[in-house]
C-alpha cells in the first residue's frame, strides 16, 4: 500500500452496473502480541515517573510487612521452643503475610489500573478512532485487561526477592508459592475484568473508579457480611449450630487463596497466625474439617473445595465481564458513545 | 509549513460523473437550457415543498455512498430523518448545517459507528450495520475531536493505527513516510504528539484516517479551530487527496471554505437533508440570485442580479454587444453557499 502513488480515479461509464455488494468482511482479531492496545498500554504504564512511584510504594509496603511479620512470627514461635519445626512455621508465616499484603495491594491497585481503561479512551477522544480500526471489540477489551495483568506480573516479579526470603527460612514449598502467586494473579485478573467492564459502562473515569472500588470492597468483605448476617439470624433465633453455608466464602479472595494453600495445623499445633491461617480455620469450622483425633489426624477432611469454587466463580465473572465490556465497545451502537 | 507541496490546480477536477457535457460541468440540469433574463424572485413555497424540490437532483449513477430514508431517533427527537443521500465517487461532498442539524449523527451512521433507527446505508455495496468490517476497510473517519495519545510520538501514533488495521509491520516504514510527507509532518516524526499545534494535530489525524488507504474519507469539522494559514493548508490537502482518487465527505460551518473546495454539497437542518447537488445546481434551484459586479470603461460600476448561470451568460453577451460604456470587468460577488444556505434553511433549532 502506498499513499504517494495513487492510481487515477477511474471514470465510471454511465452504463456501469451497480457495484457488486462486497462479501462480508468481518473484523478479524489480532494476535495478542500484535495487539496495539496492549503494546501501547504496556509502554505507557512502564514509562514515566508513575511506574517508578507505583513500584517504590509496592516494594516499601511489602518490605515493611516482611520485617514486621518476621519479628512477630519469631516472637510467637519462640514459645514453641525455637526448633527447626518452629523455624519452618516462621518461613510459612512470612510467605503468607507477604502474600496477604500483595492481595490487599492488588485489591487497591487493580481498580485504579482498569477503571479508566475505556473511559480514558472516551475522555481522550481516542475511542472512536480505535473503534474504526479492524480490531474486534474483544481485542480492545482483552488488550486493556492483558496490559493491566502484565503490569501486575511485573509488580509480582519485583516482589519475588521478598517472597524468596521465606524459602530461605524454610517451611514453604515451591509448589505452595506457585499456587499462592497463581491465585493472586487470578484474583487480579478477575477484578481487572470487572474494572474494564465497569469502565466500558461509564462516560467518566471518576464514576467508573468509584464503582470499581465499591465492587472490590464487596468482593473483599461481602462474604463476611453475609456470614455475619446468617450468624446473627441464627443467634437471634436461639440456634447454637452454625448454619451459614461455607460456599459463601468461595466469593472471597482471601478465602480462595487460603484454601489453595495447605493447612499446617494439626491436632497439637494450630494453623499459621496469618489471615490465611485464620481463614482456613474458619473454613474448617464451617465445613467440619477442622476436627482432629487424639493422634493429631483429621477426623473429617470435609468435602468443600473453596479454592476450586473460587476459581469457577472467578472464571464465570471474568467471561461475563469481558463479554459485556466487548458489547459496550462494539459498534455500530444504538447511541453515540 | 515551509515545504508545501506545489499548489494543486485551482479548480478541482469534477467528480467522475459530471453529467451531460455542457457549459457548466457538474450542473447537468442546466446544460443548454436558456433561461429568461432577470427572473423575479422565486415565489414563497413551503419548506417541505422546497426540500422536495431541492433534493430532487439528477440521479447520481456512480455513488460511493447511498442512503435510503436514513433515520435516527432518540425518543421523540429525530436527529436524522429520512435522509436520501448520494455521494458521487471522487467528489468532495460538503455537509452543511447549523449545530444540531444532524451532520455528525449522519456521518457516524455512514461510517458504521452508529446504527440507524430506520433506513439503509450502502458504502460501495457494503452495509455498515451488517458488515462494519468492510465499511471500515473502505472508510477513513476523522472525528471532530483530535483524539491523540499523549505518550506517543508522531511515528508511533501512526504505527499504533497501522497495527489496528492489520497492516504488516514490514510496510509500516514506507507507509508512514508517505503519510507524513502527504500531510507535511515529516520533520515531526519523532516529536511527541502532545507537542503539536492544533493544525498539525488535525493533519496527523487526517494521516491516521488514511493509514489503510481508504477510498472514502469522512471529515467532521476538520477546519474547526484552525488559523487561516492552517485552513489554506488543509484545503490544499483535500484537493490533493481528491486528485488521488479519494471521495471526501466534509462537514463545516465555514461555508466559504466549502464553496471553494466542494464539488457537491448537502444542506441539513433539523435532521433533514434540505438540498443536495453541486453548488451551482442548488443555487439555481433554491432561487438564490447570482449577484454580479460590472465595471465599465467609463469608470462606472453596476451590480446585477441573475437567477442562474445561463442568465449570467446572456447578461454578459448583452452588455458586451449592446452597452456603449464597454465592459472592463465582470465578476460574481454573491449567491455563494451562504446565500443559498440562508435561502434554504429556516433557522430551526431542535
Amino acid at each position: 500500500m502506498t499513499i504517494d502513488m495513487p492510481p487515477p480515479v477511474p471514470q465510471a461509464p454511465t452504463d456501469q452496473p451497480a457495484p457488486v455488494p462486497a462479501a462480508p468482511t468481518s473484523t478479524v482479531g489480532v494476535r495478542l502480541r500484535d495487539n496495539p492496545v496492549l503494546r501501547h498500554e504496556l509502554i505507557e504504564r512502564v514509562q514515566g515517573a508513575r511506574a517508578v512511584v507505583f513500584l517504590t510504594i509496592w516494594l516499601v509496603l511489602l518490605t515493611g510487612i516482611l520485617v514486621l511479620a518476621y519479628q512477630g512470627s519469631v516472637a510467637v514461635n519462640q514459645g514453641f521452643g525455637g526448633d527447626v519445626g518452629s523455624l519452618g512455621r516462621v518461613g510459612r508465616e512470612l510467605f503468607e503475610w507477604v502474600l496477604f499484603g500483595m492481595v490487599v495491594l492488588v485489591m487497591f491497585l487493580v481498580p485504579g489500573l482498569t477503571a479508566g481503561s475505556i473511559t480514558g479512551e472516551r475522555e481522550r477522544q481516542t475511542l472512536v478512532p480505535l473503534q474504526m480500526t479492524l480490531m474486534r471489540p474483544r481485542d480492545i477489551v482483552v488488550g486493556k485487561l492483558a496490559a493491566a495483568l502484565a503490569f501486575l506480573v511485573f509488580l509480582v516479579l519485583a516482589a519475588m526477592p521478598l517472597l524468596a526470603v521465606s524459602l530461605l527460612v524454610g517451611g514453604v514449598r515451591i509448589l505452595d508459592m506457585v499456587r499462592g502467586i497463581g491465585m493472586l494473579l487470578f484474583t487480579g485478573t478477575v477484578l481487572g475484568s470487572v474494572g474494564v467492564w465497569i469502565s466500558s459502562r461509564f462516560k467518566r473515569t471518576t464514576a467508573a473508579t468509584v464503582v470499581t472500588y465499591a465492587v472490590a470492597a464487596i468482593f473483599s468483605f461481602g462474604s463476611f457480611v453475609s456470614l455475619a448476617t446468617v450468624a446473627i439470624i441464627d443467634a437471634s433465633s436461639g440456634n447454637d449450630e452454625v448454619t451459614a453455608p461455607v460456599e459463601l466464602l468461595a466469593f472471597n479472595p482471601v478465602a480462595g487463596i487460603a484454601d489453595a494453600l495447605p493447612s499446617v495445623g494439626n491436632g497439637f499445633v494450630g494453623d499459621t497466625i496469618t489471615p490465611f491461617g485464620g481463614m482456613r480455620g474458619a473454613i474448617g469450622e464451617l465445613d467440619g474439617s477442622d476436627n482432629f483425633d487424639e493422634n493429631g489426624f483429621r477426623v473429617d477432611d470435609g468435602d468443600q473445595f473453596i479454592w476450586l469454587m473460587y476459581l469457577g466463580i472467578g472464571l464465570i465473572v471474568m467471561a461475563i465481564s469481558v463479554w459485556r465490556a466487548s458489547n459496550n465497545v462494539r459498534t455500530p451502537s444504538e447511541t453515540e458513545r | 509549513m515551509s515545504s508545501l507541496p506545489p499548489p494543486p490546480p485551482p479548480p478541482p477536477p469534477p467528480g467522475p460523473n459530471p453529467g451531460p457535457a455542457g457549459p457548466y460541468p457538474g450542473y447537468p440540469g442546466m446544460a443548454g437550457q436558456p433561461a429568461p433574463m432577470m427572473q423575479p424572485p422565486a415565489p414563497q413555497v413551503s419548506a417541505a415543498a422546497m426540500a422536495a424540490q431541492l433534493t430532487a437532483a439528477s440521479p447520481v449513477e456512480d455513488a460511493i455512498v447511498r442512503t435510503h430514508n436514513l433515520t435516527k431517533r432518540y425518543g421523540p427527537l429525530v436527529a436524522v430523518g429520512d435522509v436520501n443521500l448520494a455521494v458521487p465517487r471522487g467528489s468532495i461532498y460538503g455537509l452543511i448545517g447549523p449545530n444540531g442539524a444532524g451532520k455528525t449523527t449522519l456521518m457516524t451512521m455512514v461510517c458504521s459507528l452508529l446504527s440507524p433507527t430506520a433506513g439503509t446505508v450502502s458504502i460501495d455495496g457494503a452495509d455498515p450495520a451488517t458488515d462494519p468490517g468492510a465499511v471500515r476497510q473502505r472508510t477513513g473517519y476523522m472525528p471532530d475531536g483530535l483524539g491523540v495519545y499523549e505518550g506517543l510520538d508522531v511515528g508511533g501514533y501512526l504505527e499504533f493505527f497501522a497495527a489496528g488495521y492489520r497492516i504488516p509491520r514490514a510496510e509500516w516504514g514506507d507507509l508512514i513516510d508517505g503519510l507524513l510527507e502527504l500531510v507535511d509532518l515529516e520533520v515531526k516524526r519523532d516529536a511527541p504528539v502532545n507537542s503539536l499545534s492544533r493544525g498539525m494535530k488535525q493533519r496527523l489525524s487526517l494521516a491516521r484516517a488514511l493509514v489503510h488507504d481508504p477510498d472514502l474519507l469522512i471529515l467532521d469539522e476538520p477546519a474547526s479551530g484552525l488559523d487561516p494559514r492552517a485552513r489554506v493548508e488543509l484545503r490544499e490537502l483535500l484537493w490533493q487527496l481528491q486528485s488521488m482518487g479519494k471521495t471526501i465527505i466534509v462537514s463545516s460551518h465555514i461555508l466559504t471554505e466549502l464553496q471553494e473546495i466542494c464539488t457537491h454539497v448537502g444542506i441539513m437542518e433539523a435532521g433533514r437533508l434540505l438540498a443536495e447537488g453541486s453548488p451551482d445546481e442548488i443555487s439555481s434551484r433554491s432561487g438564490a440570485a447570482l449577484r454580479l459586479a460590472v465595471r465599465f470603461a467609463d469608470g462606472s460600476r453596476e451590480e446585477f442580479s441573475v437567477a442562474d448561470r445561463s442568465e449570467q451568460v446572456l447578461l454578459l453577451r448583452r452588455l458586451v454587444n449592446e452597452d456603449p460604456r464597454g465592459v472592463l470587468e465582470f465578476r460574481e460577488i454573491g449567491a455563494g453557499l451562504e446565500d443559498v444556505f440562508m435561502n434554504v434553511t429556516q433557522g430551526i433549532v431542535q
